[in-house]
Formats: C-alpha cells, structure tokens, sequence
C-alpha cells in the first residue's frame, strides 16, 4: 500500500499522536471537521501541561487555564465541563492541576445551599462514580477562607496512584491537616511543598521524598526524627530530603544525632553562621548532607565523592560560596565565641512577630462539618434544591470552544 | 541504477571518523538509489533489524543488489535518510505516555520539512513505516502546529479533509464498487423498516 499524501492516508495510530500534540483550542476545532475525526478526538488522550481551575465569584464566575503545548487557553464557560471532559479519557496526562478558589468564603457555604463552581465540580465527580479518577502528579490548592472542609473535598477527588506532589498554598489548620493525613492521595504522596506556615507534625511526613515546609514550631527531636527516617530508608536516591523554616528558636543541642556524631562542624559567613554535617546512608555512594542556619534546616541526599558540591547544586537557591573548613574556623574566631553553638537567634523575634500576624486563627470561628466525599454509591440528587447534575449540566464543552468559520477566512 | 550513478545523501564528511564504515544501499520504489551509513540505520528500528537478519559484510553491500523499501518514492525517502544521517548515534526517546510529551523541532528539522503537506504526510507515512521515533515525533508535531488559529473550515483545507457527505459518498461509491446488490439491499431493508416491518426476512 502507498502513502497517500492527506490526512486520511496515515495510520490512525500516527492521527492520535499528532491529536494528541494539537494545542486544547484546535482539537475541538478538528472535533467539528468530521465525524471520523470527532471519534479521533474522542478517543485521544489529553496531553496537558497545566489546569488552572479558579474560582473568583462563588456564584457563577469561575474560569479553567489550560497550557498545552506552551499554548495557554482561557475557559470561561463550562469550565467544569472541561475539567470532567479532560479526565474522562483514562489514558489522559496533566502534570499539574491548580484550584484556586479565591471567592470571599463566606458566600461559598454549603449549609447555605448555593451551587458553587467547585461545589459543582466536586458533585459532578462523585456523580461520575469510582471509576472516574482525576489523574495528575502535581496539585496546588489555594483556597481562601474558613471553608477548609473543601480542602478535604478536593483532596480525595485526586488519584492517590498517579499523585506524587502536594502544594499548599495557603495556612492551614492542624485539625484540617490532620484528616488530610489521614486520606490515601497524602499517604501515597512523595513531594509535599509549603511556602506558609503549618501547624504541622514531623510524623504525618516522614514518608515523604521532598519536603519543603514552614513549620510553625519544630523541636530538636522533630530534626533528630526526619534526618534519621532518611538516613535509615532504603530506597534513598540523590535529591531526597527536606528544606524546612521554622517559626521557632532551635538549639543545637536538642538536635541528638547532631550531638552524637558531630562536635563542632560550625561555619561562618560575615555575620551568618551555620551549621553542617553529614550522615551516612543506607546506600554507600551517598551521603545526607544536614544544613542548620538561623533560618532554616536543609538536608539532601548527596553523591558521598563530592557531597558539599552535589548540596548546593540540588539547592540552587543559595548562591554564596561554599567555604572551605579551615578556612571557616579562623571567620568564626573572628566573629564568634568559642562553644557558642546556638543557631542565631536576634532577628528570630521580629519574624515570628511579622508572620504569625497575617496568619489566621481558624478556631475562631467556631467548628465546621466535615463532609467526606463518597465514592461508593451513586448519588442521583446533587442536594435537594439542586437538579441532577446530568440534567442540570448538560454535558457539551465543545460548544464554548468552537468558533464558526467566517467566509473571509477561508 | 548502477551503484557508482546513485544519488549519494548529502554527508557532512568532516564529521565522519577515519576508520571504515559499512555503507548500505537502499532502493525505492521508482529505483532511486540511497547509500546510507550503519549508524544512520540505527533510527530506524524497521531497517536496522532488516539489515541485521541479512547479516552483510561490506562486500555483499556493494555485490548483491540495493534492499528495496517498495512503499516508499525516493524523493520522500531521500528526506527520511537526510534525517538520518544527521541525527545518528543520537539516542531514541521512549514514551512511556506517564509525562506530557513535549517535542521541539530542531533547526535542521524545520528546514527539512519546509515542504508542501502533501510529501509532509508522506514523510510521516514513511516514518511511521520505518519505525523512526523521533522522525515521527517531530513531523507529527509540524502537522499539529499547523493547526494552530485555524478554524474547522481552513482545517480541513490544510489537512484536506472531506467533510460528512463527501465521507458518505465515498463509502457509498466503495461499498457498490464491492458488491452492485447491496445498495438494492440496504434500501429495501429501510423501505420495510418505514413500513413497521421487525424483521427484515
């Protein structure tokens, strides 16, 4: 058989890779070409870089940024559709998934009965059943508000096999973060990312490969604890470890395995000390290099020929030179005593001041219900003043994309 | 096509090595001949396995006759081993689907494939049948760039598409092409389902 020179001439295995390459807007442009090529599309898998779901009016404005491709389309009709649409295939690819829910939070009150863009989602996926599943590797939740049973919500929407990072993009309660402990896609998750502060414990994240945390109050033995899970794991890799502020002072010397197998290891730089050491792995070729400076307490797993190097090249946030040991003992004569091995403490006051300030206490405004997502059985009500989900939304997303050709473009 | 008149791919020759490479000759379907390195062979997982069940030594290449690839016309295949020999001993990506699949066209790449759509389609066809990945990932990506700020009416007029009716047609014309009665058929079987009729015997 010879190459026919048109699209109906190359295999449809080689049509799906190329829809599967086409940027969100133009496959449902080739959707309307045909019938064979709406069935192509159909059956194609969506490639996708990033999904931005943010909701900015609780009531009805909500919009989906999808980038494929380098390409950004801004959805703002059916932008749950398109969310549903986009996972309905199961071989389907998103890399990262952000919901933003920036609406004022107490307008978007489920006791008040009022179908939200994410309420709307979140029914529309429990309608789909446990078969639906929303496959991607990375989530960003920010979402505003006491309502922090959506965080709940949203998290068990989530395929708990594909997902392996968690960003929190905003404070949350320790009583909300400990029934997310408690759910699947946290137990399975290998990378949790927080820039806010968390009322966190060390125990709900030593499973965790990359942890980069602002905890609230750490103690000696929390370091002593995340440093010895990673030391003593066994599939350790080189990139393992954790970047954690706190918002706390921390002495050295409620550190025990710093004090057990490390005396004085300490650095100076100007008027920045810091502390550094390395451990042994369970695997020979690497070492867990610790980092304790009055900000934060770093660790990562390093290649054991050059460790010092290997830190600062899996941390490239820090840029200063890395200072060579004699060389930081006679800075540290210079600028500090002897045998004081206390993190610096002086501008510890005024941060802790300055953040926890803005940081909302969520007990204030009384307890909330908790409303777990059911998987199990098939809901045909959303609530009782709603319609059916399938009636209510009628499942067309290709109505908001398409744009009909006008005569002079052709 | 004697082997000394053969359309030789153009090699940069101060990228080759000193040392001894095989060359292999390949024909095409309207006997235009190709001689092509090992290591360019190699991006295609078709050929590299044909020439490594042939098993031939450099004399055999230049005694036995070029391997003829019938599918494919020289000016597409000459494309195909341009490619080649300039992406050789580069490594093959494997897809494993778990991570979007983001392909950037080379510089090389886009100028080879500054060509009309019809030999465009024939490149991928041949990619396709060759087994060349990343052949195929970046010509599939040319397709789908193409794509881009079209409506569905000037889509079909770049990918040539027929539209439902033409569609029909053609499947209609087909299908009497294959059997004259089926047509009678077909109709009958709609005039006695208009009738009520549950059965058709």
């Amino acid at each position: 058989m010879l190459a026919q020179p048109t699209w109906q001439g190359i295999p449809v295995e080689v049509k799906k890779d190329i829809v599967e390459l086409l940027d969100y807007k133009s496959r449902f442009r080739l959707r309307v070409c045909s019938k064979i090529d709406k069935a192509l599309v159909d059956g194609s898998p969506f490639h996708i870089s990033q999904i931005l779901f943010h909701v900015t009016d609780p009531f009805a404005y909500c919009f989906l940024l999808v980038t494929n491709q380098g390409i950004e389309v801004r959805i703002t009709t059916n932008a749950v559709e398109h969310f549903v649409n986009i996972f309905m295939q199961k071989r389907s690819v998103v890399a990262e998934v952000k919901i933003v829910c920036s609406a004022q939070s107490w307008l978007i009150n489920r006791t008040k009965e009022v179908d939200t863009p994410l309420i709307r989602l979140i029914d529309m996926i429990e309608l789909l059943g446990p078969n639906f599943k929303t496959r991607t590797r990375k989530i960003d939740l920010f979402i505003r508000g006491m309502e922090e049973y959506y965080y709940l919500e949203v998290l068990q929407l989530f395929d708990p096999k594909f997902l392996e990072s968690i960003t929190l993009s905003r404070g949350i309660s320790r009583g909300t973060l400990e029934k997310m402990t408690e759910f699947d896609v946290w137990k399975s998750a290998k990378e949790l990312h927080s820039q806010f502060v968390q009322n966190i414990s060390v125990d709900w994240i030593l499973h965790m490969e990359k942890i980069v945390v602002f905890f609230e109050k750490i103690t000696g033995k929390d370091v002593d604890k995340l440093i010895k899970s990673f030391i003593t794991r066994k599939d350790i890799e080189r990139g393992f470890g954790f970047q954690l502020r706190h918002g706390n002072t921390l002495s050295l010397r409620k550190i025990p395995c710093l004090n057990e197998l490390n005396k004085d290891r300490r650095r100076t730089r100007r008027n920045y000390v810091y502390y550094t050491q390395h451990f042994p792995t369970t695997n020979k070729e690497l070492f867990f290099f610790v980092k304790i400076s009055n900000q934060t307490i770093t660790g990562s797993a390093c290649c054991a020929s050059n460790y010092i190097e290997d830190f600062y090249s899996c941390h490239p946030r820090y840029h200063g030179p890395v200072l060579d040991i004699r060389e930081c003992d006679q800075r540290q004569r210079t600028f500090f005593k002897q045998g004081h091995i206390v993190c610096a403490e002086r501008r510890q006051r005024v941060r802790e001041q300055a953040v926890f300030d803005n940081y909302g206490d969520y007990s204030q405004y009384g307890s909330y219900s908790i409303r777990p997502v059911n998987f199990t059985e098939k809901k045909d009500v959303v609530n009782k003043h709603s319609e059916p989900a399938a009636q209510a939304i009628p499942f067309n997303p290709d109505a908001s994309l398409y744009i009909p050709s006008s005569p002079s473009a052709v | 096509m004697s082997v000394e008149n053969a359309p030789v791919v153009d090699v940069d020759e101060a990228a080759i090595p000193v040392e001894k490479k095989m060359y292999y000759r390949f024909e095409s379907n309207d006997k235009k001949e190709f001689r092509v390195s090992e290591l360019a062979i190699q991006q295609s997982e078709t050929l590299n396995r044909l020439v490594e069940a042939m098993g031939y030594t450099s004399e055999d290449v230049e005694n036995k006759p070029a391997i003829a690839i019938e599918n494919i016309d020289g000016k597409t295949l000459k494309l195909v081993f341009q490619w080649c020999e300039h992406h050789k001993g580069e490594a093959i990506p494997v897809d494993d689907g778990s991570v979007p699949k983001i392909v950037e066209i080379p510089e090389f790449d886009a100028k080879l494939m500054d060509i009309d759509n019809g030999l465009l389609f024939k490149l991928i066809w041949a990619a396709d049948y060759l087994n060349i990945v990343q052949l195929l990932n970046v010509s599939c990506k040319k397709v789908a760039n193409m794509a881009q700020g079209k409506t569905p009416a000037q889509l079909r007029r770049v990918y040539l598409l027929p539209s439902d009716e033409e569609d029909e047609a053609a499947k209609r014309a087909a299908q009497e092409a294959q059997d004259p009665r089926a047509r009678e058929v077909e109709e009958e079987f709609e005039e006695r389902k208009r009738q009520g009729g549950n059965s058709f015997f």
